[in-house]
């Protein structure tokens, strides 16, 4: 057994750091509270140092071009870009596209995938609608064929992150049974300039984040679209919710996390102990994310370790940066330091992509349903 | 990277697991609440463990040990502590299992209680000090002969049979290691306090002890430091895991039968929601002993793992048994179940080979550190 970081994602990680402390951390001060895109000069500089210095698409596995560090490495990068409250500004983005992508047919990855991992292209994840969040089956934005090759998209998608910045969306629908073939939930890959699709407000929220309300009238798809085959779309994207639930929110919570406990620490607002009482639960939470990274890496089953590992990494490191900011006094509440931004940011982890709740039901049910054990690698 | 646990490991496991079934749970009912445990059990459980090759487990090839990883160790902890009879507390299973200073005990020393200790007719604890004079420390003064030392050490735990004390002075980053047995003059022991749990807390008392040189071990630091580092990750936290793993497993079948309502407390919220936190918890805590057990493994100091295993595992283990308590309402706080035993013996897992408190505090910056990278 060996659970250290290989050295290739330690030193890709080191250079992440490198790049956020000398780029993005002295941009800090100078956007508004609410920034969630970096002006257009620095984003075109930052990506080319990004391009430049190899940290574009290195978990990218390598049969399309990428550093192939696989999820352990998409992790530690990540855990290494929470070092700066502009963690989810979207340029940076771009570089890690949605593993979904990874599932798509040659055309269709070379429609979507390829030009995204150029830079040229960006897409977003439709799932939610107005009356389907955590009981995301329940969706129901209608997707019927029309007997011509092309199927009619007729719905609302809500709360979609990044539909402002996007062209493109992944979008779940639901295909009525039909003659024999029984329909079900379906993924489409839908240009956002196609007729009938509307991005029609941007939701303001407590944080940077600005999703959209996406409308869908009439709008025809064509079925060379359909990533996988109709009905299946959940069968597909179940290890992908699996895997977003282990890379997007807990490496940035911790990087987060991390940064603002060493503040505390470093300016001595706090006993050691208390530190380290925090920090501790945080270290623990960083194994359990490297290790679920690692079974998905090997395509273990990761359900289980994917909710357990979100829960405890989001509710910990939200719950520390209120305790520092409460260390700190008026500072900690103030713009000057990280905590507020961070905060605002984060609490949005705790609800999105999976509630804690909805994760929580997940460990419970697999438990007492016995799909899933309590020791070690009997967690299936 | 690689998580797996080796297949060696594996086969460990299902054989001692087999023996805690078969062997081990079902002389739980022997030992009576209040009362220690009865010598035949503790004779029978030793003849168990020497038949399967339990013993001896911590000792360097070489000196008739198995050479076993510290990750096989842990797993092996893991498997007897859960059942209470397995607990460290209790000190049957650390028989024949010496601390690792004592490994360079050489002619009659050697003879006289490293032997002894592998055979498991006596039973040594190690506990560290400080050098020099006041409370808690003991002052060390060489003679042309050996050492004569004065001191006191308080409220120090013994567990069940332990009857000689391996004191290590510590002085500066190297430390001295010294024999203490009763039959030393000017080393006392006073009288045994009792605790909630099965140990017991005596003073130790040094007043002008003379202690002769072939029961002084030089240079003790690094294996005495190897060793608290072995029973914080490998004992403790290893066995708080197990323990832990035993009492929720024991809950989740109970909360599949027991109906309230009309409906299994299965299908309450707040019952899954216990479930769900203590199975994070016990699996956090189980990740940070194999992180430290691999460690030591791959030769690397695991001195600061090892004290965060402990310190995690041992406080969520507390933690997890008395949600099962709760889940289990009155018959958990019975003691026809053995849940009120584990939480009272797991609660001194807080104070065992460090406070919890001042284990946390030694962390705090390399906590830090690590975790800015």
């Amino acid at each position: 057994m060996d659970t250290r970081l290989p050295d290739a994602v330690r030193e890709a990680q080191a250079r992440m750091r490198k790049f956020v402390e000398e780029e993005l951390v002295p941009l800090e001060p100078s956007l508004p509270p609410f920034a969630n895109v970096l002006p257009k000069e620095d984003a075109s500089r930052l990506v080319q140092r990004m391009r430049a210095e190899g940290l574009w698409a290195l978990a990218v596995p390598r049969r399309f071009g990428g550093g192939g560090l696989g999820l352990v490495g998409l992790c530690a990068l990540r855990e290494a870009l929470g070092h700066t409250t502009l963690w989810s500004l979207a340029p940076l983005l771009g570089s890690e596209p949605p593993i979904l992508l990874y599932q798509a047919n040659e055309a269709q990855q070379k429609e979507f995938l390829l030009p995204t991992l150029r830079g040229e292209r960006y897409g977003c994840f439709a799932l939610t609608e107005p009356g389907a969040g955590s009981d995301a089956a329940s969706l129901s934005l209608r997707a019927e064929p029309d007997g011509e090759g092309h199927y009619v998209l007729n719905g609302t998608k809500i709360f979609i992150s990044y539909a402002d910045e996007a062209d493109y969306a992944l979008v779940f629908g639901r295909v009525p049974a039909q003659g024999g073939s029984p329909g079900g939930i379906t993924l489409f890959l839908v240009d956002l300039d196609t007729p009938g699709v509307r991005v029609v407000r941007q939701i303001p929220t407590m944080g940077g984040a600005r999703p959209s309300e996406i409308v869908f009238e009439d709008c025809r798809v064509p079925e060379s679209r359909i990533v996988g085959e109709v009905g299946k779309a959940f069968e597909l994207a179940q290890h992908w919710f699996d895997c977003d639930r282990i890379a997007l929110q807990p490496p940035i919570a911790l990087g987060a996390a991390a940064r603002c406990l060493s503040l505390a620490q470093r300016h001595g607002v706090a006993s050691s102990v208390d530190i380290a009482q925090w920090a501790l639960q945080l270290d623990a939470a960083r194994e359990m994310l490297y290790h679920a990274a690692w079974r998905a890496d090997q395509d273990l089953e990761v359900r289980h370790e994917a909710a357990m590992c979100k829960t405890l990494a989001t509710t910990t490191a939200l719950a520390a940066i209120d305790q520092v900011m409460q260390w700190f006094g008026a500072r900690g509440y103030s713009r000057e330091l990280p905590m507020e931004r961070y905060y605002r940011d984060l609490r949005r982890f705790t609800i999105a992509a999976g509630t804690v709740e909805i994760q929580q039901f997940i460990v419970a049910r697999g438990l007492i349903r016995g799909y899933t054990g309590l020791g070690y690698e009997e967690v299936r | 990277m690689d998580y797996r646990l080796p297949e060696e490991v594996r086969l460990l496991r299902e054989t001692v697991r087999g023996f805690v079934r078969e062997s081990v749970r079902p002389l739980e009912g022997a030992w009576r609440p209040g009362e220690g445990l009865p010598a035949e059990v503790v004779a029978s459980l030793q003849a168990a463990r020497r038949r399967l090759g339990l013993w001896g487990l911590s000792a360097p090839a070489g000196h008739g040990g198995a050479g076993l990883s510290w990750l096989g160790q842990a797993v092996i902890q893991e498997e007897l502590q859960r059942s209470p009879l397995g607990l460290w507390t209790l000190g049957v299973f650390a028989a024949g299992e010496p601390p690792f200073p004592m490994y360079d005990l050489q002619g009659e020393a050697r003879e006289r209680y490293l032997l002894p200790c592998l055979e498991g007719t006596r039973q040594a604890h190690q506990l560290v000090a400080p050098g020099g004079s006041g409370e808690g420390n003991v002052a060390v003064q060489w003679g042309p002969d050996g050492a004569v030392i004065d001191g006191a050490l308080r409220s120090v735990p013994r567990v069940l049979t332990a009857d000689i004390m391996l004191l290590v002075v510590e002085d500066g980053p190297d430390a001295w290691a010294f024999l203490c047995d009763p039959d030393l003059s000017g080393y006392r022991i006073g009288p045994a306090r009792g605790t909630m749990g099965s140990v017991e807390l005596v003073d130790l008392l040094w007043e002008g002890c003379r202690i002769p040189r072939e029961r002084i071990l030089a240079s003790a630091g690094p294996a005495a430091r190897r060793w608290r580092a072995h029973q914080q990750a490998t004992v403790l936290a290893a066995g708080a895991v197990g323990a832990a793993q035993r009492c929720l497993e024991d809950a989740l079948h109970h909360v599949r039968v027991r109906e309230t309502f009309g409906r299994p407390l299965a299908d309450r919220q707040a019952i899954q929601w216990m479930l769900a936190d203590s199975a994070r918890e016990l699996h956090a805590a189980r990740l940070l002993v194999y992180r430290a057990a691999s460690l030591a493994d791959a030769g690397l100091d695991a001195a600061s793992a090892a004290r965060r295993a402990k310190v995690f595992a041992t406080t969520v283990a507390t933690r997890i048994v008395d949600r099962v308590i709760q889940m289990h309402g009155a018959y958990g706080y019975s003691q026809d179940l053995p849940f009120e035993r584990f939480w009272r013996e797991l609660r001194f897992y807080a104070y065992a080979e460090g406070d919890n408190r001042e284990l946390l505090e030694a962390e705090a910056d390399g906590l830090v550190a690590d975790l800015i990278g």
